[in-house]
């Protein structure tokens, strides 16, 4: 009986030892994994504190969703030129407001629109991921290509985001990655998410949209102090 | 050196990054300048509207921004409907969104003439 547990012990040994190697392998792989994860770097390189959406309310504007068609594009007719009086401004687009918070309908009532950012500060690289769903569907809103987005200071309108290599990824349908973009200066600014940008935004269901809101970039003392959501 | 097989894989993967999902616009090929003028320029002159802007809103963007336009809501008949939408103008222009790629495209020297002048404020 001995024996047999003598013999098992040594067995024991025997594979922990062949085992050993292994599992510190694995340990390590799993150590390096984790020290060289891309996805962990951005969070870790800029302190989160405070700015981004703006708190208050969102400005209520829709009164029914608006479907959406196909994308208009193409080479306007000549005819249509000529007949285009200088008092014609039956399509001039209108200003829109600028949302607070981070959700919104947005300019046109085709689409819900939220956002989410990563750690904001001067002059650091700032991801936003945008979630748009149709309203009239509750459909994602794919293939959008928001990658345009206007980025301007709110009480300077020609201070921009010095940001143009901005790309956006999606992730899944209807959710987009939108970056890198570089904010130079702490204050309130305007970021206005622009989709289907390509295709006219004439009809009225034309899938082209857009929305604004406030994001508020922290530091120095004109960052306001309602801000941080 | 089974241990190093294992853990091999784990170096090579640190070199990846990015790449994944099908990016767009931005221009990859940095073919959009990032060439936003410093408004430490102003003070060495502004260009004029009349004399050096309007002459390229006439040629380069009139052909689609003008009143009634199917294709457009914005319109740039005067100084007073460009000052109006001067933001959305330099934003267009500046990440090369304006003019489209089925319209010519400004030369240098227009793009640079037209941000200068919105970076200075867009002076009548």
């Amino acid at each position: 009986m001995k024996m047999k547990a003598d013999t098992r012990d040594v067995d024991e040994r025997a594979a922990w030892r062949h085992l050993r190697p292994l599992l510190f392998a694995f340990g390590s792989a799993l150590a390096l994994g984790a020290a060289c994860s891309d996805d962990d770097d951005e969070p870790d390189a800029v302190q989160c504190v405070g700015g981004g959406a703006v708190a208050g309310a969102e400005l209520l504007h829709c009164e029914a969703a608006q479907p959406i068609g196909e994308c208009v594009t193409g080479a306007v007719e000549e005819e249509e030129h000529a007949d285009a009086g200088a008092e014609d401004h039956e399509h001039e687009e209108e200003e829109h407001a600028i949302q607070s918070g981070r959700e919104a309908d947005d300019d046109d009532c085709k689409y819900r629109v939220r956002f989410e950012n990563t750690c904001v500060a001067v002059n650091q690289p700032v991801t936003f991921t945008l979630s748009l769903t149709r309203k009239f569907d509750g459909m994602p809103g794919a293939g959008t290509n928001p990658a345009f987005p206007e980025i301007y200071l709110a009480d300077d309108v020609s201070h921009l985001s010095p940001s143009n290599d901005i790309t956006a990824t999606e992730r899944s349908p209807g959710t987009y990655e939108i970056g890198p973009v570089v904010f130079d200066r702490a204050g309130r600014w305007v970021v206005r998410f622009h989709y289907f940008e390509t295709c006219s935004e004439i009809p009225e269901d034309s899938p082209h949209g857009h929305v604004a809101f406030y994001f508020d970039v922290p530091g120095g003392s004109s960052a306001p102090a309602q801000s941080g959501y | 050196m089974r241990s190093w097989l294992i853990v091999l894989p784990a170096l090579l993967h640190c070199g990846g990054g990015g790449g994944d999902g099908p990016d767009s616009g931005g221009d990859g090929d940095g073919a959009c300048p990032n060439d936003l003028p410093s408004r430490d320029a102003c003070a060495d002159g502004v260009p004029s509207y009349r004399l050096d802007v309007a002459p390229i809103i006439d040629e380069r963007c009139n052909l689609c921004h003008y009143p009634g336009n199917p294709q457009s809501g914005l319109a740039f008949p005067d100084y007073a409907a460009l000052y109006e939408r001067r933001q959305t103008v330099q934003s267009r222009i500046y990440s090369c969104v304006m003019p489209p790629e089925q319209a010519p495209s400004l030369t240098p020297t227009e793009r640079g003439t037209l941000l200068e002048w919105l970076v200075c404020g867009a002076p009548e």
